[in-house]
């Protein structure tokens, strides 16, 4: 048998697949900040348009995504909060159980490699899903939810618009509740006024900025998104129990690599004064714990972290109470009033 | 006319190209036929039933209460090496509570003897991860796909043991998954399958389900989800990509 040039042409066409078509623009309608980057990363299925960002908006603040109505995505991303809630574990779930782990903050999410605190999750599309069906989240059918918006007042119309290709499907749904979180950029405290027009700090937050790259912050939370985006071992624990199917593996969870153990992904320094509690298990209440612990309590393990070696092998950072307080003021310049309370970011019913 | 723009649409989608390379157009092949691809379960060499108890050669009593798995990536080749990829080839069979799904008519197969066939069991690299790009059958609603790690799983098993330490039969579940286990599993027949607009080609093949217990030990091996190489799940994993062996070929006159 010889293929007819039909079936080659098949093959052929599925080959050239694999270059990428041209990416698209969203950079003139959701400009970025430039001490962040030129442009907002999206993947280019789903490219941010006013419309989807829109509909995104009203999704997370609509409880019609949880199975018993109740719940929205703003029942644990609180705008005030930075996107976060203030618990240590939330139980404001569908079931009202206490989560396993602690919400993070919502803050500059297009350019994270991964989401959920050990980067399980592969991209914000994939991440809907989590909530969406998780039990003790919003515990949702997915083929209930599409009927619901069907029947819904102006979700069909939302959907076409901002889909006009097929209109209400999850794969949207999820699409727009990503290009919605991509907006979310924090990039206007008194820190970016620095660092865009060369003023905006004081001498005791300059000290604070200074002791921050001295102490090895700023070698994984790196400005000016004050994140490396990788995964680390910041050495809280020391043993790494595999119950939960394995949940206090960390990253390790994820790529079953032994070297991943007990790594987390180096959050954003960004709004850290007003999202307490702290770390993926809410451990610490107040940023002195935290500095505390890099000081005093760092626990020995074998993926922990070479940054926090000494020469001698033991492991800390050593500051003075007074270098530790420096550096909690400047982390408090990190705060982007603007963030929480930008209506672009509000709830769009309270806004009517 | 509109024959030629409804391929051109169809060619496009099936590519996954929407808006770009626009250029690959191609006309739909008259001479094209069908390929119908059916999977057996059985459990030494009959039939499987859904909760009964059989017992494997190593001695191990189980039962199944619902086996599925994503058949991806069918390519069939002919005598002289040439081969055709089906596009969007993912299928979700199944065999549960529910129902029955064990076999694809595959469509637009170009004419040819075919002498071998090639799948993998769970979904390459390229589609596992993100859940919202859907090719096929793929679909992150139809509980075969996992979000806290986003990505699909492979094959999902559960059923009962029987537990000689408690002396009782005990519940098993294995969620396979993780690019490490995808496997594909190559299948070469012994005559040809005729495949052209008269005659459509038919390969039956057989899953002997028992092999997914190989070497396992399911008193400690009871529940599994994810899978790395070498790990019970990896261990699985080459279990089911060596349970597939040829029950029959034709080629029927449409
Ligand atoms: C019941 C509380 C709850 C609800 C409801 C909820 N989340 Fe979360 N969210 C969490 C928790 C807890 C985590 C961290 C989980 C983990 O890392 O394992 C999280 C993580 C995330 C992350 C990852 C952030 C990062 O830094 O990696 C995103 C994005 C997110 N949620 C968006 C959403 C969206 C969108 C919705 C609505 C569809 C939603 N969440 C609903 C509690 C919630
Ligand atoms: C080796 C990399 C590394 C270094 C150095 C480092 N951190 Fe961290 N930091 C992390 C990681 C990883 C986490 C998250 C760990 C977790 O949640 O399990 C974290 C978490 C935090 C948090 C909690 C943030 C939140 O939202 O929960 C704060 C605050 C913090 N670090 C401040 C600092 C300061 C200040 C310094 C310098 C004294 C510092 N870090 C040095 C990696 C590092």
């Amino acid at each position: 048998m010889t293929l007819t040039p039909t079936g080659w042409l098949r093959i052929v066409g599925l080959l050239l697949l694999l270059p990428a078509c041209t990416p698209s623009d969203s950079g003139a309608l959701f400009p970025v900040p430039e001490n962040l980057g030129s442009v907002l990363p999206s993947p280019e299925r789903n490219p941010l348009t006013v419309d989807g960002v829109e509909l995104g908006r009203a999704l997370f603040y609509d409880p019609i995504l949880s199975g018993n109505n109740q719940v929205s995505c703003s029942s644990c991303h609180k705008q005030e909060l930075a996107f976060s809630d203030g618990e240590q574990f939330s139980t404001a779930g569908v079931s009202g159980n206490l989560l396993l782990r602690h919400t993070p903050a919502l803050i500059n999410l297009a350019w994270m490699d991964g989401y959920f605190w050990d980067g399980g999750s592969f991209d914000l599309e994939s991440q809907v899903y989590g909530p969406l069906e998780h039990v003790d989240e919003m515990h949702q059918n997915l083929s209930e939810l599409e009927q619901e918006l069907a029947d819904h007042p102006y979700y069909p119309q939302m959907f076409l618009k901002a889909f006009p290709e097929d209109g209400i499907t999850i794969p949207n749904l999820v699409r727009a509740l990503a290009q919605f979180q991509r907006t979310l950029i924090s990039a206007d405290s008194p820190y970016d006024l620095h660092i865009r027009q060369g003023s905006g700090l004081t001498s005791i937050e300059l000290l604070g900025f200074d002791l921050f790259k001295k102490k090895k912050c700023a070698n994984c939370h790196v400005p000016d998104h004050f994140t490396d985006y990788t995964y680390r071992n910041n050495g809280l624990d020391d043993t790494f129990p595999e119950d939960h199917e394995r949940l206090a593996w960390g990253r390790a969870r994820i790529t079953l690599d032994p070297a991943d153990i007990g790594k987390y992904k180096v959050p954003t320094l960004r709004n850290v004064a007003i999202t307490a509690p702290y770390m993926h298990d809410a451990r610490f209440m107040t940023l002195t714990q935290v500095l505390d612990h890099y000081r005093f309590h760092l626990a020995e393990s074998d993926t922990v972290d070479a940054e926090f070696r000494r020469d001698d092998g033991s492991l800390g950072i050593d500051m003075t109470d007074e270098e530790r307080d420096l550096i909690i003021v400047f982390l408090k310049a990190l705060n982007d009033d603007g963030f929480m309370s930008n209506t672009a970011f509000s709830d769009p019913e309270g806004l009517q | 006319m509109t024959k030629r723009i409804v391929w051109i649409v169809s060619t496009l989608l099936l590519v996954g190209l929407v808006g770009c390379n626009a250029d690959t157009v191609e006309e739909v092949d008259p001479e094209s036929g069908t390929f119908t691809l059916t999977i057996e379960h059985v459990f030494n060499d009959t039939p499987l039933e859904l909760s009964v108890d059989y017992t494997t050669e190593a001695g191990l009593t189980v039962h199944f209460t619902q086996l599925r798995y994503w058949v991806s990536n069918v390519v069939l080749t002919d005598a002289e090496g040439l081969s055709f990829a089906v596009p969007e080839s993912y299928y979700l069979f199944e065999q549960t509570g529910t129902g029955l799904r064990n076999s694809v008519i595959i469509t637009g197969v170009p004419p040819g003897d075919y002498t071998g066939v090639t799948f993998s069991i769970g979904v390459d690299v390229d589609h596992n991860h993100s859940l919202d790009t859907l090719v096929g059958e793929l679909d992150a609603g139809v509980d075969m796909s996992w979000s806290w790690s986003s990505g699909f799983i492979f094959l999902k098993a559960e059923g009962n043991y029987w537990n000689d330490v408690e002396q009782t039969m005990n519940v098993f579940k294995a969620h396979l998954g993780f690019d490490d286990l995808y496997k594909t599993v190559d299948i070469s027949l012994e005559g040809s399958i005729r495949v052209d607009k008269t005659h459509g080609g038919r390969l039956v093949l057989s899953a002997e389900t028992s092999m997914l217990f190989d070497d396992m030990d399911m008193t400690v091996d009871h529940s599994i989800v994810g899978g790395s190489e070498d790990s019970p799940a990896g261990t699985m994993a080459e279990n089911y990509a060596s349970c597939f062996s040829v029950q029959s070929t034709g080629s029927r006159k449409n």
